[in-house]
């Protein structure tokens, strides 16, 4: 089934990426370079490149993981915008995102005699974000606080609008990834996490499959679930401006 | 994946937001308890491998060797002993490894070793152990099954304390993988202790514990051990 769904899927994504494009608000190079800004390494071969960001936080992992205590002030501040980044994108709540990103280093801190040698700490970190997340969500499921019936109400994650503002096309730009916001926060979690680490954090499906604890072929599946989601919310706003 | 669609053309939301900082500065590091570093985990480890082996020891000091053990064929009590014990080592080698990443075996290859090793169990033992019933062979099952379970419950307690907060990914099958391993060790242990070489017997009387220790493992010690 999937062998067949994946050139189809290529083909509405090609005629997804026209309207994405034919929105003319977001041009392609603002987004690369707004991600290349965000996350100065983003793809896998870039985590695995010798100097990169990413390699550096791998060593300072490692360093304390031997136990160099005095190396958790530097983790946090390489990794800390990463998970961040990931944990927002996952829940689209800023504070919900800051306490499960403290959640994650206190867990970061306690397992840090596991972190094995010499491995990528980028996916570790990410792997172990997901379970905070995952954690948060069955307590508030569980036993619903306050402060997550406050969180379930309050509005998400917002931007001020850019002041360099282009008129009518940055306005088009705000209201496509608005769409995709929307449609990301909608998607079911597995989808939604999926579909996060392969696009946005840059793993490969290989990567991705190991931090979600699942094959490489689920992860394809809810990934294509994804893409067809936002495909259709995509087109379903084209078909309203137009 | 993004050879085959073109993910890139997926705008992120959040990229401007994420690259200017989130208008929001870090919150501060967490205050952080002590914790162990990876050469005290090396150690729980190994005083986890020595205290599983002891603990065995001990069980079959209590329990007794089997008395016909000079007289049985050899190769049978070897093969009785050695299977188990091979199935212990490639589910603990299995569950532990650190894979390419750090996060262990991938799950395909973790779920054919948890679920492949108690199938060749089943296979190996109907093939080569005989099909003899001299008519107690519940209550004698029963009794060594429960001898197996006792024998496999302090390495599987063993595990969680080594393994308590190990594994960030696939944590029900790596601990799944682990309990087989408590249960086959188990199982190797009871070879020397229980006379009964039929195959239902050593099936479902021995070997069986692999895969209740399994289940167990999955879920029970899953909640431990993942970070």
């Amino acid at each position: 089934m999937i062998a067949t769904a994946w050139p189809r899927a290529r083909g509405e994504l090609t005629l997804w990426a026209t309207i994405v494009q034919s929105a003319g608000s977001w041009a392609m190079s603002d987004l690369q370079e707004d991600t290349a800004r965000a996350y100065p390494a983003t793809t896998a071969s870039d985590a695995r490149s010798e100097s990169s960001p990413v390699d550096t936080l791998s060593h300072v992992m490692d360093r304390y993981a031997r136990g160099e205590d005095r190396a958790f002030d530097e983790l946090y501040r390489l990794g800390a915008p990463r998970v961040r980044g990931f944990l927002l994108r996952l829940c689209g709540d800023l504070a919900l995102a800051d306490d499960l990103m403290q959640e994650t280093f206190i867990r970061v801190h306690r397992a840090r005699a596991s972190f094995a040698m010499g491995a990528a700490a980028l996916p570790w970190m990410l792997a172990i974000a997901r379970n905070a997340l995952r954690d948060h969500a069955r307590r508030a499921q569980v036993r619903p606080s306050t402060r997550s019936a406050d969180r379930a109400e309050a509005e998400p994650y917002q931007s001020e609008a850019p002041p360099d503002g282009r008129g009518d096309e940055v306005l088009a730009g705000h209201e496509m990834l608005a769409v995709v916001r929307g449609v990301l926060q909608e998607l079911p979690v597995v989808q939604r996490e999926a579909f996060v680490l392969l696009r946005f954090e840059g793993l490969s499906v290989s990567e991705a499959a190991q931090v979600l604890g699942a094959t490489e072929g689920a992860v394809k599946v809810r990934a294509f679930r994804a893409s067809e989601a936002l495909r259709a919310a995509l087109d379903h706003e084209r078909r309203q401006r137009t | 994946v993004t050879g085959d669609i073109d993910l890139i053309h997926v705008p992120d939301p959040f990229a401007q937001e994420i690259a200017q900082g989130l208008g929001r500065p870090l919150p501060p590091p967490p205050a952080r308890p002590a914790s162990p570093s990876r050469s005290h985990r090396r150690a729980t480890a190994a005083a986890a491998v020595c205290g599983a082996v002891l603990y065995e020891g001990a069980g079959l000091a209590f329990f007794k060797m089997r008395p016909d053990i000079r007289t049985t064929s050899t190769g049978l009590v070897a093969l009785e002993l050695l299977l188990p014990l091979a199935i212990a080592a490639a589910a603990m080698l299995v569950g532990t490894r650190r894979g390419q990443l750090g996060l262990g075996e991938p799950v395909a290859r973790l779920a054919a070793w948890v679920l492949g090793t108690p199938l060749a169990f089943v296979l190996i033992t109907l093939a080569a152990f005989p099909h003899d019933d001299d008519g107690a062979f519940w209550s004698r099952t029963k009794t060594c099954f429960l001898v197996t379970a006792l024998l496999g419950a302090g390495p599987l307690m063993l595990a969680g304390l080594a393994f308590r907060n190990a594994f960030a990914a696939a944590a029900g099958w790596r601990t799944a993988a682990a309990g087989i391993a408590s249960g086959a060790l188990a199982a190797g242990t009871i070879a020397l202790v229980c006379p009964d070489g039929g195959a239902l017997h050593v099936l479902l009387g021995h070997g069986a514990m692999m895969v209740v220790m399994g289940l167990v493992g999955a879920g029970v010690l899953r909640t431990a051990t993942r970070i």
